[in-house]
């Protein structure tokens, strides 16, 4: 038996390792969602967003946390509420740089989301909050100006709490527009109090609060922005809103909206190409799951899981729920697959949050990472250890989690993730916050792993960013990938702004092509492998 | 039954009396004293006298049928029905002979010959015998004749709703069930045959009242008391469902199958499902042969354990291959983890034995659609659609799979069709006991067990201004103004407060919102409650200026 053991640690296939390295690294961020003891408050539940952005563009992706308040006064009483600004130095080390940035934040903040707004090279902030709403201009020297009242992007109906916000050119007029998901209108003042027989306070039922309309923001390209919720049809669908995921779902060149409600249907706002969205989550059948119900739906995202070309959708959601996984039918319908791929049993013990698709081992099918952790600290198995969950050829996801290393065995409540390569080696690595700790900031061993491609892409007559271009990329052995660029991803978060191609045994891609926005098309052959391209838009 | 028959005895001792000889007056006499043989000579006599007249055949008739002489009662009954067809009399006895001797089609001859409008006595003992040949449809008709003819009879409304509740009418079951209550509030066969009518409308909350009620009225009724526990799990009351399973495993210890149930109503009662889990996998330990136990254990066990729900599933279906449900839910099971292809036969399966099963058309549906059989799949879908008139599931279904094919007009039909059948929320089951008990509390009592209730919910959830105007409004009701105000000022204000005093001027009761405004008041200069005292006390006061008081 030993020996049959030693046998297979010796000649198994090694596998990717991800390796805890935040403490290598000297920062005072704490997720601290402001529960101390008794009283408990609604949004506490959520707290803890990431973005990943190159904010000094030295090649090398920083970080960016996103922290909660005092309660019930939802204001930065220390520093232990400060959002952070962590630079990424090189070598797995990260120097926080929140002061000098002027990113500590005010209020409780939620959702990141990374972006240049007004195409000047340097990637902006915007993060939503359980109060105020703010955005943040990267000046180009290490510093932001928060422009949030002259930006427009301050407007919303009094009390909305905002989840995640998300750039979307959705007009395709060159510059990025900002969709907000929100949960509800609420206040400290409003709060509902939920208390057991035992006198201990619980988080009450979503069901509790109203639902709202979430908000479409459009850039008039000059930094300021209007508010289109009621024109572009937003307005009309109330949710819970909590994850967005962009992709051009329907193949008509124009990005779509997936937005994951906590309780509600799912929402998919399809665009019109006019400026407007009508919402089809239950025509195309994401709004709900195969047993017809709701669930509470967490982190979203929308990426080709099966490489045939068309982005299907995935959100997490609680223990005992099924995580939900919708095979795209070539853009007319789509089909719950969740049971189907074996996500059911895999996914039932948890209470997912931050998640996505992360190609973890470059083998070029997109494997599930997910963040865990119970809504409330009071059941039995609430704290919870996050799962990576292999993608075996697009039909089936096995869970890994055990040989991914120790993170995945520590118990903990974690919220927001984001994934990036932090050390430009081609393997994607992880960042994800936890009730009450620090971030664990998850290194990628790419033990094993397959070639890769990572493109960086900019914009000329589209936004700088690129986001909303379509990248298909074929091997010489005619496999073809596909992305659809949106940082967007999982619960309060955004990822790595490149695009990234695992491409397995093949060290090379016979073409790459980038559709950007508005209609720029790229073509090039006999690419390379294990580089990092910077593609502008001809 | 019998009391029918000494009726129709006694109205033809009646009869006798007024028109027979005096001959035929002694034949009589002599059978209700039992003495056949001397009657028999008398009859004997009388029927060689010439040909008979009917009323001498219908008494023969009765003469042998008391004498327990079957064979001549009918030879009689039969004379007399060739001179007089409708002949009420004889008509029920042969269609009650024809009964007795499980000849159905004969006793509905002779009971057709009474018609359906006759008078109530006969009416009534005509929907007995439809009753006892399983025609309950006939049955009713014929009830429903009784009751319009005697309203006020208990007997009449009774049996016209248990008729009617066997024949699925359960409107007018309940509609009879209920006026019979209402003449006799506490007859415990009233009591229980209205709470299953509630039951099998699955109005199992109403129905649980009942049953509890009837249990209470007829404490040792085993038709009861599994009634009530089964009505309890309907409602899911499921802590309720384990304590009146246990109730009637006293009066019927060796009811292995409600042992069975028992447990798995225990298993779904909040904080006792390894309890439940542990009963049930001991007995099927104890009684491997039964296919339920197997299934139901299956059905607690599939979210942790999938293989071995599997594994309980197939030993069900092996040891019961008639058994659907075990199908259906290995079907489901499987498609659940993937495994369509082994889904698909036992979803075949189903269909076969319940093909009037809205769940398992629905079901089929889905493992076709998996399987890329989306013809197939649409069919399934619509089969479930047509059965199941509110099953918003299959709707959804049925349009996503019209989706795939292309068919949006028709597909956002369905849909559409679903959107407006899904509760807006799911039931929210009591799995905690309690309920079976605060229904059978007297009136004051229960109304003070509702008050300690809502107080604790308050205390649980003291910004939900519904529960407070909930309680405010139990608190009104019995003037317990101190308390109401108490409430108000010890937190924030909730809106409650506010619809209540608007509730007050609505009656309008000046003299209690008076002393509430004074309460309030004196609170607020003792220093007691928050800042919000002060609109609270200027709601009041608007109010009492309003009503010029």
């Amino acid at each position: 038996m030993k020996a049959a053991l030693a046998w297979l640690l010796l000649f198994a296939p090694a596998a990717p390792l991800f390796t805890d390295i935040a403490s290598r690294s000297d920062f005072a961020y704490v997720t601290n969602n402001g529960f101390a003891a008794g009283r408990k408050y609604f949004p506490q539940t959520l707290c803890g967003g990431v973005a990943v952005l190159d904010f000094d563009n030295d090649g090398l992706m920083d970080l960016y946390f996103t922290n909660g308040a005092q309660f019930p006064e939802m204001k930065k009483t220390g520093p232990k509420f400060h959002n952070a600004l962590l630079r990424n130095k090189g070598g797995g080390v990260f120097e926080d740089v929140t002061a000098r940035a002027g990113l500590a934040g005010v209020g409780y903040s939620l959702g990141a989301a990374a972006g240049d707004f007004d195409n000047d090279g340097f990637a902006d902030l915007f993060v939503a909050g359980a109060g105020a709403n703010t955005l943040y201009r990267n000046a180009g020297d290490g510093t932001f100006q928060e422009v949030t009242a002259k930006s427009g992007l301050g407007t919303k109906p009094a009390g909305t709490l905002s989840v995640q916000g998300a750039w979307v050119d959705y007009d395709h007029d060159g510059y990025l527009d900002l969709v907000l998901s929100n949960y509800t209108v609420w206040t400290p003042a409003t709060d509902q109090r939920c208390v057991r027989e035992d006198g201990v306070d619980y988080y009450c039922h979503p069901k509790t609060y109203p639902s709202v309309p979430h908000r479409l923001y459009r850039s008039r390209g000059d930094g300021t922005f209007e508010d289109v919720t009621e024109a572009a049809g937003f307005a009309t669908a109330r949710g819970k809103g909590m994850g967005i995921a962009i992709a051009d779902v329907n193949g008509d060149g124009w990005e779509d909206i997936f937005i994951a409600n906590d309780t509600e249907p799912n929402f998919l706002f399809v665009n019109q190409k006019n400026g407007k969205f009508v919402e089809q989550g239950l025509a195309l059948g994401v709004a709900y799951n195969d047993d017809a119900a709701t669930v509470s739906a967490m982190g979203a995202d929308v990426r080709d899981f099966d490489n045939d070309g068309w982005p299907d959708v995935f959100y997490n959601d609680l223990t005992e729920q099924v995580w939900g996984l919708f095979r795209n039918l070539r853009g007319k319908s789509f089909r719950y697959v969740s049971a189907a791929t074996g996500l059911g049993p895999l996914s039932m013990p948890f209470s997912g949050w931050g998640a996505g698709f992360i190609d973890f081992d470059n083998d070029g099918w997109r494997d599930l990472y997910s963040a865990n952790g119970d809504v409330d600290s009071l059941r039995v198995g609430a704290a919870q250890q996050d799962t990576l969950f292999r993608n075996v050829e697009g039909k089936r996801f096995v869970n890994v989690s055990g040989a991914a290393g120790p993170h995945f065995e520590r118990k903990g409540y974690q919220r927001g993730v984001a994934f990036a390569d932090l050390n430009n080696d081609g393997f994607l690595d992880v960042v994800v916050t936890s009730l009450g700790r620090k971030p664990s900031i998850l290194m990628n061993s790419g033990a094993g792993g397959g070639h890769w491609l990572q493109l960086r892409l900019v914009g000329r007559k589209a936004n700088r960013d690129s986001i909303g271009a379509r990248i298909t990329v074929t091997t010489p052995a005619g496999r073809t990938l596909h992305d659809w660029k949106s940082p967007s991803v999982g619960f309060l978060s955004s990822s790595d702004p490149r695009v990234h191609f695992g491409l397995g045994a093949e060290a090379k891609a016979a073409s790459v092509e980038v559709q950007w926005p508005g209609g720029g098309v790229l073509r090039l052959q006999d690419v390379a492998a294990n580089r990092i391209l910077t593609l502008e838009e001809p | 039954m019998v009391r029918w028959a000494v009726l129709l005895w006694v109205a033809a001792a009646g009869a006798l009396r007024a028109q027979a000889p005096p001959d035929l007056r002694e034949a009589a006499r002599l059978d209700r004293d039992g003495k056949c043989g001397e009657a028999e000579l008398i009859y004997r006599r009388a029927l060689g006298a010439g040909t008979p007249s009917p009323a001498l055949l219908n008494n023969a008739g009765n003469h042998y049928l008391a004498c327990g002489n079957g064979a001549k009662a009918r030879e009689h009954y039969e004379a007399l029905r060739r001179v007089a067809p409708a002949h009420v009399n004889a008509n029920l006895q042969l269609a009650k002979m024809a009964i007795e001797a499980k000849r159905p089609r004969e006793a509905e001859r002779y009971l057709a010959a009474l018609g359906a409008n006759g008078e109530a006595e006969v009416m009534a003992e005509a929907g007995t015998l439809y009753a006892r040949m399983g025609d309950f449809r006939r049955a009713q008709e014929r009830f429903e004749r009784v009751a319009a003819l005697r309203p006020g009879d208990f007997g009449a409304l009774w049996n016209l709703g248990r008729a009617a509740a066997r024949t699925g009418d359960l409107v007018v079951a309940r509609g009879a069930l209920e006026a019979a209550m209402r003449l006799r509030p506490e007859d415990a066969g009233a009591l229980f045959e209205l709470g299953a009518a509630h039951a099998a409308s699955g109005e199992f909350p109403r129905a649980v009242y009942l049953l509890a009620q009837a249990q209470k009225a007829a404490p040792y009724d085993t038709g009861v008391a599994l009634a009530l526990a089964r009505a309890a799990e309907g409602a899911g009351y499921y802590g309720d469902a384990a304590l009146a399973y246990d109730r009637y495993l006293v009066l019927r210890p060796a009811d292995e199958g409600s042992r069975r149930d028992r447990a798995r109503a225990l298993a779904n009662t909040t904080g006792r499902r390894e309890e439940g889990v542990r009963e049930l996998e001991a007995y099927v330990k104890r009684l491997p042969e039964d296919a339920a136990g197997h299934f139901e254990l299956a059905q607690l066990c599939w979210k942790a354990e999938p293989e071995r729900s599997l594994t309980l599933l197939a030993e069900a279906v092996r040891l019961d291959p008639k058994m659907a449900a075990a199908h259906t839910a290995r079907g489901w099971l499987l498609h659940r983890l993937g495994r369509d292809e082994e889904a698909l036969p036992h979803l075949e399966a189903a269909r076969m034995i319940s093909p009037l099963a809205v769940r398992v058309w629905d079901q089929y549906g889905l493992v076709l659609q998996a399987l890329d059989r989306g013809e197939e799949a649409e069919a399934a879908f619509r089969k479930a659609v047509e059965l199941g008139l509110a099953d918003w599931e299959a709707r959804l279904h049925l349009g996503r799979v019209l989706m795939e094919q292309g068919r949006e007009a028709e597909a956002r039909t369905w849909l559409e069709a679903y959107e407006k059948l899904r509760p807006a929320r799911q039931r929210n089951a009591r799995s905690e006991a309690g309920m079976i008990e605060l229904a059978t509390l007297p009136a004051a009592e229960a109304r003070q067990r509702e008050l300690t209730r809502l107080t604790a919910l308050v205390k649980a959830r003291p910004d939900d201004s519904v529960l407070r105007l909930h309680l405010d409004k139990l608190l009104l009701a019995d003037g317990r103004l101190e308390e109401i105000v108490k409430m108000a000022l010890s937190g924030r204000l909730a809106e409650a407060e506010r619809e209540l005093v608007g509730m007050i001027r609505e009656r309008p009761d000046w003299e209690r919102l008076r002393k509430f405004h004074s309460l309030v008041v004196a609170q607020q200069k003792g220093g007691v409650g928050t800042g919000d005292c002060g609109r609270l006390e200027d709601w009041l006061r608007a109010a009492c200026l309003e009503g010029g008081k």
